[in-house]
């Protein structure tokens, strides 16, 4: 029954996105009905309640063991906790479409909602954009990863999947289904990967409304900044998903991988870092269209790009156009997504250049120096371009060019990728400790490195007190230059304001800050974000160029030194069986540091009896500090005796500064989003006898 | 019998005499550790297996090449032969970049190409786009004004 409901729901969802996208632009455009156009924003409505029951219908199918459904039998067995029974909805291709196609529903109908009176000319366009995606992945959905297929038994005894029921078929005995039931891959039953997926979808997904609302205005024509103010929060909620999407996703790594690292520069976290790449681009370039009005076609390109590099991105991980770690949700919907994201790419080019061509997107002002903030925003945006084509071409360009034209297979690993981002990543922290000191319009160096002078002195300060500690690399220390000084520079410029504040208001510095911040939030979350990112550089640059690591086989009772650490080998527990089925063996090992015992840790190796492939995963013990994080794996042991086992050791210095950094990002992208502004009593004085005086007048 | 024993005892003589020298050899020879097998097989990824490269590939083939690696780093081959090795039989998907000079090349060079390609293109518009004649005021949105005056505010 769950299944039916779903199916149907599914399918008048599809029907609902189709009449709301035919409604709107007919009702603007030809027949200029506003009924028609109300009818297709309650469409919106009415597709997302659909497609919330349909994905429920799953979700409590999944929970309830409903194994007729071929989805949930491929996805979990009897044994599995509820909880990895609920992040099922999104372990593979079938249940992550339509959960894609919810969350893009729910953004659509969220967009509607709050946007329907402040920009109601754009919406009509808009919703017909954000229902041709729902349609397209609904289609994907119905016709290619149908999630409510079932099991039959057909006449010959063969059993078949299939929505509906085959002619003479007969429904599988449940007993022998819940005993054949795959379960989750094993990669996936991992606490982040209730979050990660999650947000990495919303991140993505959330980019389709800049996306609409950009379309929306070459299509309509109201080339105005309306579509900009709209969808530059929009993008600031798509870009803090995705960012927590990335940084989760490198802890999961972390955590389940077991390679000691958090980004090994796989085709699929380099496919879900380009969307980032472009879309902070977009974040960046945006300011300079609303302050200056510059950069008109170009912010097209970037909202367009990021949304194109979502779906190419969501083409490469499902499509198997480049394996890896990541690829097991692949499946026969390649070139139905290829098809979309070259249709997608290529209209919304045409329409830019159509504009553009028409001189509407014409910039009102012209670059007067190349110290202004909007010329280094410029540099920040190339910068931030050639990171996306270096990546672009080391994740797809070179393996395919070389397939296709050389007739060989090559991999480009994490030295082509660290040769080829470091500089790039070292001048983008370079231009975020420099353009926040440069004004709009015309500023010189002079007054720049007026404005320099602290940060840059903190910044020499505290490379040579990293120095002194024992940083001799000359690479090193540059990088932890240029990182310090954005940081410092953020750091110094809320300072400046909390000072000057402080000096006007006769405040304490707590509520000068907080005043300062909730005045303009945009400005100092933006300086938060900074903060954070370089935070995350510090974390980098330590855990990549300082790691330590080693491979040891230790007997019972012997030991290993490493970086001040002793680690000894107690035994090992084996066979051991946890409630979810996995068999597990856990070496025991006391960490000691200056001959002091400091922690326990117990690496283990997990076996999924029940899994169909990557049935083994390496659970690393950790123990963490700020300075750095002691990372061991189990790698081998002796079966029977378990006299010796062989271990792994990574010591990562400040790679926990990468998670906070994280979190101070996170704080920071809220502030810079949230939404009231607040302006000062004697501005609001100001305006208010403007208003007065122009109502006399 | 007799005969036959003493046969044997000149057997067994012979055997361990000749083993004395390749034990002595094998004391004598290079003694490799874990670190340096990884520090070659971090470099190397697994010809089966995608992106993942053959320190921390779990498979039992990889623990074969990686004995490999332990063997011929035993034979005294240096690191470069190794590679050169895995790549002679398995191609350049082994290296993170490719040794084939052409190959190597164009993964290195072709992006950096696009880049500065790029670069002149931004220049070449920035450029294209003179200032104004007369200074231009800066224009901005009622808001950013208001912006500009809370600035102002406090770094008076």
């Amino acid at each position: 029954m769950l299944a039916e409901i779903g199916l149907i729901a599914a399918l008048f969802a599809f029907i609902a996105a189709i009449y709301a996208i035919i409604v709107s632009v007919y009702g603007e455009r030809f027949a200029h009905s506003e009924a028609m156009v109300i009818s297709g924003r309650n469409a919106v409505i009415l597709n997302f309640i659909l497609l919330t029951v349909s994905a429920l219908c799953l979700q409590i199918a999944l929970m309830t063991q409903q194994y007729q459904i071929a989805y949930v039998w491929s996805v979990t067995s009897p044994d599995m906790p509820d909880f990895f029974r609920f992040t099922a909805l999104w372990g593979s291709q079938a249940g992550s479409i339509l959960f894609w196609s919810w969350l893009m529903s729910l953004f659509a109908a969220a967009a509607v909602a709050f946007n329907w009176k402040s920009h109601r000319r754009l919406m009509p366009y808009a919703i017909a954009y954000m229902m041709a995606v729902v349609v397209f992945f609904l289609g994907l959905t119905l016709f290619f990863e149908n999630p409510f297929e079932r099991w039959w038994v057909l006449p010959s005894g063969d059993f078949v999947a299939a929505a509906f029921i085959p002619a003479g078929a007969t429904v599988p005995a449940a007993r022998m289904l819940a005993e054949s039931a795959n379960g989750l891959n094993p990669l996936l039953r991992h606490f982040g990967m209730a979050i990660h997926p999650p947000m990495l979808y919303l991140g993505f997904v959330g980019f389709v409304i800049p996306f609409a609302f950009a379309m929306s205005a070459l299509a309509s024509g109201d080339l105005s900044t309306n579509w900009i103010k709209v969808s530059r929060r929009w993008a600031l909620v798509a870009w803090l998903f995705l960012s927590l999407g990335l940084l989760l996703g490198g802890r999961w790594a972390y955590d389940v991988l077991g390679w000691g690292g958090y980004w090994g520069w796989d085709p699929v976290e380099n496919a879900a870092f380009l969307p980032w790449l472009v879309g902070t681009a977009y974040l960046h370039s945006v300011t300079i269209q609303e302050q200056r009005g510059m950069l008109k076609t170009w912010n097209m390109f970037l909202v367009i790009g990021t949304f194109s590099a979502v779906i190419f991105a969501t083409f490469a991980t499902r499509s198997g156009l480049v394996d890896s770690v990541h690829s097991f949700a692949r499946s026969e919907i390649g070139f139905p997504m290829f098809f979309f994201w070259f249709s997608l790419t290529f209209i919304s080019v045409s329409l830019i250049l159509w504009r553009r061509h028409r001189g509407e997107l014409k910039d009102d002002h012209a670059f007067r120096s190349v110290f202004s903030r909007e010329a280094l925003f410029v540099l920040n945006n190339f910068v931030f371009m050639a990171l996306f084509v270096v990546i672009f071409w080391g994740s797809f360009g070179a393996p395919i060019v070389s397939e296709l034209f050389m007739d060989t297979n090559i991999t480009l690993g994490a030295d082509y990728f660290n040769g080829v981002t470091a500089p790039l990543f070292l001048l983008l922290y370079l231009l975020m400790g420099v353009a926040p000191v440069s004004a709009w319009g015309i500023s010189t160096l002079s007054k720049m490195g007026r404005a320099l002078v602290i940060p840059v002195g903190l910044t020499v300060l505290t490379v040579g007190a990293f120095y002194l500690s024992g940083v001799t690399s000359p690479g090193a220390l540059l990088g932890y230059g240029l990182v310090l000084l954005a940081g410092w520079v953020a750091i110094f410029e809320t300072y400046r304001g909390v000072v000057a504040r402080q000096r006007v208001h006769k405040e304490n510095v707590l509520h000068s800050l907080f005043a300062l911040v909730t005045r303009n939030p945009r400005r100092y979350g933006g300086y938060m974000i900074h903060l954070g990112i370089a935070v995350i550089g510090m974390g980098v640059i330590g855990s990549m160029v300082f790691q330590q690591e080693t491979q040891q086989t230790l007997s019972v009772g012997e030991s290993l030194q490493i970086d001040g650490y002793t680690m000894r080998y107690d035994g090992l527990l084996g066979n051991q069986v946890s409630e979810d089925g996995r068999i597990m063996d856990i070496a025991e090992l006391t960490l000691f540091r200056d001959g002091n015992e400091i922690s326990h840790l117990r690496p283990r190796r997990d076996f999924f009896p029940e899994a169909t492939d990557m049935n083994s995963m390496t659970i690393a013990g950790s123990y963490s500090t700020l300075e750095n994080d002691f990372y061991v794996l189990l790698v081998n042991w002796e079966p029977i005796s378990a006299s010796s086992a062989t271990f792994k050791v990574y010591i990562n210095p400040l790679i926990n500064l990468v998670w906070w950094g994280g979190l101070i990002l996170i704080i920071g992208t809220l502030l810079a989003g949230y939404p009231r502004e607040t302006l000062p009593a004697r501005v609001r004085e100001t305006l208010r006898l403007a208003v007065s005086q122009g109502a006399r007048s | 019998m007799t005969q036959s024993m003493n046969w044997r005892y000149l057997l067994m003589f012979l055997v361990l005499a000749l083993s004395v020298p390749s034990m002595v050899w094998a004391q004598d020879g290079i003694v490799v550790t874990d670190d340096q097998v990884n520090a070659i097989a971090q470099k190397l990824y697994c010809p089966v297996c995608e992106n993942i490269t053959l320190d921390t590939c779990g498979t039992s083939a990889c623990a074969d090449w990686r004995y490999e690696i332990r063997l011929q780093l035993e034979q005294g081959k240096t690191e470069v032969q190794i590679t050169e090795d895995f790549v002679r039989r398995f191609g350049d998907r082994v290296v993170g970049t490719p040794l084939d000079p052409l190959l190597r090349a164009m993964s290195l060079y072709v992006p950096w190409i696009l880049v500065a390609a790029a670069l002149i293109g931004v220049a070449f518009v920035l450029l294209k786009r003179r200032p104004a004649q007369t200074p231009v005021v800066v224009q901005a949105t009622d808001r950013s004004h208001y912006d500009d005056l809370f600035e102002q505010d406090l770094s008076n």
